[in-house]
């Protein structure tokens, strides 16, 4: 079973539909840190090397996104929703697929 | 998690489709700009409700993240009618193909039509059973998409698309015409999420990335990938090669 802080970055990272979670990023471990070269950690969360599968199943309902601005303002002011705003990149170090 | 959201318009953008998003993203985040960025706005946009972050957390603190939508929403007298709700839309198909690929859902092409196909369409993408589990992209032009589809039988229709592994190219899983009623849609939607759900494996991004070297694989925005952490105006993070990021002011 998956350590809790890695279940929130693979909450996060594997894409931004399962973006809740209930903990707080914590980071890679001391060792993985020492590894990498220092002791400081980097925003953000973990690499995609670290992480696994998105615990959502597939096919099941996630958020339901607005990808352009301009379309969710509209939604926004018809609804008097406020706005929950992300933005994210679509790929990798330039591979395609993932978040 | 999911139903907190739901009392929200959700816009995600990518940060790197365009100059444009990176002066959102900026505007957003106090002239920074960086390549993930999360905050909660009134909905006219123009203030913030939350700090601005990377993370959730970083925006709505170490609690219940659910919980704190809840009580943010909560000060809104919102319509919660989806009847009228806009149909989602990328910039480009290929960036729509792309992130339908990412987020591991079927990919609704709206391909031609006019304004009734799409409030049709529109209605049945926000019904239950269909919301949250699918992208949309709407494109008149079908240059945009035949190059990278298989199996389409038209050019113009509303096609359930899978996106293949590394989002660059699909395969058309069913195609309705413009005048498909929308107890059509609805039936043929869930029956792809369905052969989607059981036909498709569910990435693991480790491999994926082990894979995605080991082909080759490539994908270049129009921004080139790059982070201004310290809110300068420069790029100052171009990644890869093992480099460390400075870190910023938050």
């Amino acid at each position: 079973m998956k350590k809790p802080s890695l279940l929130f970055f693979s909450l996060w990272m594997a894409g931004s539909t399962a973006l809740m979670a209930e903990r707080p990023p914590q980071g890679p471990p001391p060792e993985e840190r020492e590894r990498r070269g220092g002791g400081e950690r980097r925003g953000g969360g973990p690499r995609p090397e670290e992480l696994a599968e998105s615990p959502m199943d597939l096919g099941e309902s996630g958020v339901a996104w607005y990808p352009r601005l301009e379309d969710g303002l509209a939604e926004a002011k018809r609804t008097n929703k406020p706005i929950l705003f992300m933005a994210v990149a679509s790929q990798c170090s330039g591979i395609s697929g993932v978040f | 998690m999911i139903e907190a959201t739901r009392q929200f318009v959700c816009i995600r953008i990518d940060s790197y489709e365009s100059e444009e998003a990176q002066k959102i993203v900026r505007s957003y985040l106090n002239g920074r700009f960086e390549n993930t960025a999360f905050c909660i706005l009134s909905p006219d946009g123009k203030r913030r409700l939350t700090r601005s972050g990377r993370a959730p957390a970083h925006g709505l603190g170490r609690g219940d993240v659910a919980r704190s939508l809840d009580k943010i929403a909560k000060k809104y007298r919102s319509e919660s009618d989806t009847k009228n709700a806009g149909l989602p839309d990328f910039n480009s198909f290929r960036l729509a193909l792309n992130v339908a690929s990412a987020e591991e859902r079927v990919l609704v092409l709206l391909a031609g039509g006019n304004e009734v196909v799409r409030k049709k369409l529109s209605e049945v993408a926000w019904s239950p059973n269909i919301i949250g589990r699918f992208e949309y992209d709407v494109e008149s032009d079908p240059t945009t998409w035949t190059d990278a589809l298989t199996k389409e039988t038209g050019k113009t229709g509303i096609l359930l698309v899978k996106a293949d592994q590394f989002g660059q190219k699909g395969e058309v899983m069913a195609q309705l015409p413009l005048s498909a009623s929308q107890q059509e849609i609805y039936t043929a939607m869930r029956q792809a999420n369905a052969n989607f759900a059981k036909t498709t494996e569910k990435k693991n991004y480790a491999q994926h990335m082990r894979e995605g070297r080991r082909s080759g694989v490539t994908w270049k925005m129009p921004v080139e990938y790059g982070e201004d952490r310290d809110g300068d105006g420069k790029i100052d993070f171009r990644g890869g090669h093992g480099e460390r990021p400075p870190r910023g002011r938050r």
